[in-house]
């Protein structure tokens, strides 16, 4: 320890209030009681809880619309079959086999009469129908019949996809490989979903320009909630299902600001009776009378009110989000989109609480908000639902949630960091050039 | 008395009880080191809130090195250095005149002997410039060399060492205001 450590003043103080306790008043621990961490983090809790319904929404759309494909029909063959056709070559597909010397070159010439394997007629229909009710050993004629045999789950399971093609409006098309006994793959080639729709809009791969409005409401974690709205003009490329889009927004956002005034004001605080004057007492001379009043008395009394205001701040952002397509039929398709938003304050409206007691003196006005900082980032996740107009144009809904990466308020300031969240629908279109 | 491990613990796993025994065993302390560092109760009050919202969402980090008393203490100085900050850039900078030690320790030793209250000598502490309280409260109380406290105020070494020496002329100047009015005190 240096001497100076040993003069006389710093020992005096040291020693007299060094581990001073000074008992803090109940409002301090009151207003903590608000600002004890909760068990996980209530942030944490509801970005999961949140992400956790969007993937269960995706997974219950996706299982389902594939639904109507049956389990294990592993199979490229195109079973089409109306019975109300009058032409069913019409819809049949040409069924190229892959055999061991036509591995590389498949000719026309070389393509297998499709009556013969592929191609139910009606006759042919018919006859798989009674196959049900046919022995077993009948039943290895089946022109379907798989690789595994006969009777087995997957010869099985196309003729009940033969069977139930009559009722079928839409052509149920499958895809991936069938082995059949032969031994051979047969390929079609065509969509899970080809639904029997004059075009197809939506596009496969294309740059597109977009807009969008998007109100949300802030949850604060002190239950200030309020409203902010951004607009936003986009830039998107999509590509085998997947997104990276990209612009520049407006948001207005708003929230309370509360003041505490302090101020004093000249009150009467009481009352003396005083005396205004004397005088000797008429009958006997040796007293006075008095006459008195009531004398009301004044004195400084601090007072403190609470004032309320809305301040309002409008950022410029930047959005940048990806996604991947989850569902795409001709007019319809379901996005998931995630990203981040960067924000730029470019304006603020504080109006404060200017406070004009007609009898107030010493007016103090403390401010009870945190500054809010100049840039922010925010987390955000959607799941964007299409609808294709037409080949160019779309509309989109996208219910969406928002989260702050960090807290939106200065750390410098004298209040508790806060991030709040958010859950908006975006609503937009988007156009193909 | 509830051992720190065990609070610690009980905060890290989010038990409220935790906090509550956190807090009714450090906040008086707490504000005592506050009090010194504000100049108004209210001040004090205000920062030992923002300091156990700190230590409370901090908690998690705290890692059982070294005193956990330290550990807030610590905290509650920064959150009062941040408070003052503003204040503190603008008060320094005009503020650059080269110290000057105080008379030699003989001279008034007699004005040491004896201490006024402990409020009387808070107060004292409480009225210094900003400068010179933070310079002295953590030099004197947080033992803190003029190098240190140079680095954490953003200041010089000589500038450290000058508004020590103006705040201890400061606190002699007033002591002997008090014991020319109260001479009871020197003579306890």
């Amino acid at each position: 320890m240096k001497n100076e450590r040993k003069h006389g003043i710093d020992k005096l103080f040291f020693e007299s209030l060094n581990g001073n306790r000074i008992e803090p008043s109940a409002s301090v621990w009151a207003s903590l009681l608000n600002h004890i961490p909760s068990r996980g983090g209530s942030g944490l809790y509801l970005f999961l809880l949140s992400s956790l319904i969007i993937g269960t929404v995706s997974l219950l759309l996706i299982a389902g619309l594939r639904s109507d494909r049956p389990a294990g029909m592993q199979t490229e063959q195109k079973l089409v079959w109306d019975e109300t056709a009058d032409d069913i070559h019409h819809n049949l597909y040409p069924v190229i086999p892959v055999t061991d010397e036509e591995a590389s070159v498949s000719k026309p010439d070389q393509v297998l009469p499709i009556a013969e394997t592929t191609s139910p007629s009606r006759e042919e229909s018919t006859n798989l129908t009674y196959t049900q009710q046919m022995p077993e050993s009948t039943i290895s004629s089946d022109p379907y019949a798989t690789e595994t045999g006969p009777g087995t789950a997957e010869a099985d399971i196309l003729r009940l996809a033969l069977d139930k093609a009559p009722y079928l409006k839409i052509k149920p098309v499958v895809s991936g490989h069938l082995k059949l006994s032969s031994g051979h793959y047969r390929k079609a080639g065509k969509p899970m979903f080809d639904l029997p729709l004059k075009d197809t809009y939506a596009r496969k791969a294309s740059m597109l320009f977009g807009t969008g409005f998007s109100p949300a409401i802030n949850i604060y974690p002190d239950g200030q909630n309020r409203n902010d709205y951004s607009f936003e003009i986009t830039a998107a490329w999509e590509k085998a299902g997947f997104i990276a889009e990209s612009g520049l927004g407006l948001q207005y956002a708003s929230e309370n600001a509360q003041y505490q005034i302090n101020y004093t004001s000249y009150d009467s605080v009481g009352f003396y009776i005083g005396v205004i004057s004397f005088s000797p007492a008429p009958n006997n001379p040796d007293s006075v009378v008095l006459q008195t009043s009531f004398m009301n008395i004044y004195d400084s009394i601090d007072h403190v009110v609470i004032r309320e205001n809305t301040n309002k701040y409008l950022y410029l952002q930047v959005p940048i989000r990806i996604g991947y397509r989850l569902i795409q039929s001709d007019r319809f398709s379901i996005d998931l989109k995630t990203g981040i938003i960067f924000s730029v304050q470019l304006y603020r409206d504080i109006p404060g609480v200017p406070y004009q007691g007609t009898d107030a003196g010493q007016v103090e006005v403390i401010r009870q908000y945190p500054d809010r900082l100049q840039t922010n980032w925010q987390y955000t996740a959607g799941i964007g639902f299409n609808y294709h107009v037409s080949s160019r144009l779309r509309f989109t809904l996208m219910p969406h949630y928002r989260q702050y990466i960090k807290s939106v308020y200065s750390p410098n300031s004298s209040y508790p960091a806060r991030s709040p969240y958010a859950f908006g629908l975006r609503g937009g279109i988007y156009f193909h050039f | 008395m509830v051992p720190d491990q065990e609070i610690i613990a009980g905060c890290k796993s989010g038990e409220r009880q935790a906090f509550s025994l956190l807090y009714n065993k450090y906040a008086p302390v707490m504000l005592g080191i506050c009090m010194r560092y504000c100049k108004h109760r209210e001040e004090a009050e205000d920062i030992l809130h923002e300091g156990f919202i700190k230590v409370f969402t901090n908690i998690k980090k705290f890692r059982g090195e070294g005193s956990f008393e330290g550990w807030i203490k610590r905290i509650m100085i920064n959150t009062s250095l941040s408070h003052y900050q503003a204040n503190l850039k603008h008060y320094f900078k005009s503020d650059i005149d080269q110290f000057r030690d105080l008379p030699g320790e003989d001279e008034d030793r007699g004005i040491y002997e004896h201490a006024p209250p402990r409020s009387q000598l808070l107060g004292l502490i409480q009225e210094l410039p900003d400068g010179y309280r933070f310079v002295f409260n953590m030099y004197v109380f947080e033992n803190f060399s003029h190098k240190e406290i140079a680095r954490e105020l953003g200041i010089s070494v000589n500038t450290s060492k000058s508004q020590l020496a103006k705040a201890r002329k400061r606190l002699q100047k007033k002591l002997k205001e008090i014991y020319k009015l109260e001479p009871n005190i020197r003579s306890k």
